[in-house]
């Protein structure tokens, strides 16, 4: 059967066991915001754009050029997704299907979701903590050795969720760094804090100084994508991920 | 006439809230941005928090508070530009955020508290609810 959601190449491109980065709006926009500043930093090419007919008909232009607003980002070690607008409910799970099936074609080795989770104070936190959720024995160990913390009890709802879900099935490796963070406002602080974490479980290094300096511009840049953000975070159903689950196994 | 005032506060609710949804959030020639705002409500309190990045202290805040409304004011530390913006396709630079809310209780103004810390404004307002005892037989 196929998908109401697309990935469409440009061209051919050549990959060396990627690591596919998935940053879409969702809290705080930590992801969004984390991908933006990925992009930027390694100065990564549009490789690939996402399509759907439950898309909203909005195209961006940039620089004068025509762009679909959901797309992939790399070079042959990386991958970045990321969107400018947030993905409609009925495109969450074809998108995380197809989106799984294509690393695996792509010889995709770890797959790192990143997102935030709300914490009500988060005005008094100055560094905000990073917890993290694994798919596998494999990728809990990465996570337990780079010193991330992992979620052991909780929900997790989102994109990210259905991703570490697909890509269990599939055997791929997957991670989710979640920072403490905003449920309504653009948060960059989440979004250096979670690159932070990326950098140990990624191997890579990633400088935040910019992302942090830019912060309050960043943050008043991003109140349009936030405030559309925030209809699909309640019909994501983010807020169960502060509740407890029943203890059943 | 009850009826048909009923339905008109309906139909000024429903424009009001597509209002909200699809305005911009920015007025050009005021040079202004609107802020996000986030309401809770309490058993006793209503409150707001005000997203103000790029003002500096609370000395840049302006606040109004009246029953049934609030209307923050706040002054950035620099113009923020955008280069072709939008639907006007040319240079604009904002200095400033003003937001006038609805509030969904009454509240009581003179007891109105507020912090501004990281650059977020918290107001905490007391709901005004009058409470009777009630004799039980």
């Amino acid at each position: 059967m196929a998908e109401i959601v697309e990935i469409i190449e440009d061209e051919e491109h050549r990959f060396r066991s990627p690591v596919a980065i998935e940053g879409l709006p969702d809290i705080g926009l930590v992801g969004t915001i984390a991908a933006s500043h990925i992009v930027e930093q390694f100065n990564l090419k549009e490789i690939a754009h996402l399509e759907s007919e439950e898309f909203p008909p909005i195209m961006v232009l940039h620089k004068g050029v025509l762009r679909d607003p959901v797309r992939i980002y790399g070079n042959e070690n990386l991958l970045v997704l990321t969107s400018e607008i947030p993905l409609p409910i009925a495109t969450i799970q074809p998108a995380a299907r197809v989106l799984s099936k294509w690393f695996q074609e792509k010889g995709v080795r770890l797959e790192i979701s990143l997102s935030g989770i709300p914490v009500q104070d988060r005005v008094n936190i100055q560094t905000p903590k990073v917890y993290s959720v694994a798919n596998s024995s494999e990728s809990r160990d990465l996570l337990k050795k780079s010193g991330v913390e992992v979620m052991e009890e909780g929900f997790v709802a989102g994109i990210y969720a259905l991703i570490l879900k697909e890509l269990t099935k599939i055997r791929l490796p997957a991670v989710a760094l979640l920072s403490q963070a905003f449920l309504k406002y653009p948060d960059p602080g989440a979004s250096a804090s979670v690159i932070q974490s990326l950098n140990k479980v990624a191997g890579i290094s990633i400088d935040v100084k910019t992302l942090l300096e830019k912060g309050d511009e960043i943050r008043v840049k991003a109140r349009d994508l936030m405030k559309q953000a925030q209809g699909t975070i309640s019909d994501m159903q983010k807020p169960v991920e502060q509740t407890i689950p029943i203890m059943y196994r | 006439m009850w009826r048909s005032r009923r339905i008109s506060d309906w139909i000024d609710e429903v424009f009001s809230d597509l209002d909200e949804e699809f305005r911009p959030l920015w007025n050009e020639s005021e040079r202004c941005l609107e802020p996000l705002v986030d309401i809770s409500t309490t058993e006793d309190e209503v409150i707001l928090t005000v997203d103000l990045p790029c003002v500096a202290s609370k000395e840049d805040i302006s606040l109004n508070v009246s029953e049934e409304s609030l209307e923050v004011k706040a002054i950035m530390h620099r113009t923020l530009k955008w280069e072709k913006w939008g639907t006007v396709q040319k240079d604009i630079g904002f200095n400033s955020f003003r937001k006038i809310l609805r509030l969904p209780e009454k509240v009581d103004p003179a007891k109105a508290n507020a912090k501004f810390r990281s650059g977020i404004l918290t107001v905490t307002l007391p709901r005004v609810r009058k409470k009777f005892n009630v004799k039980i037989e």
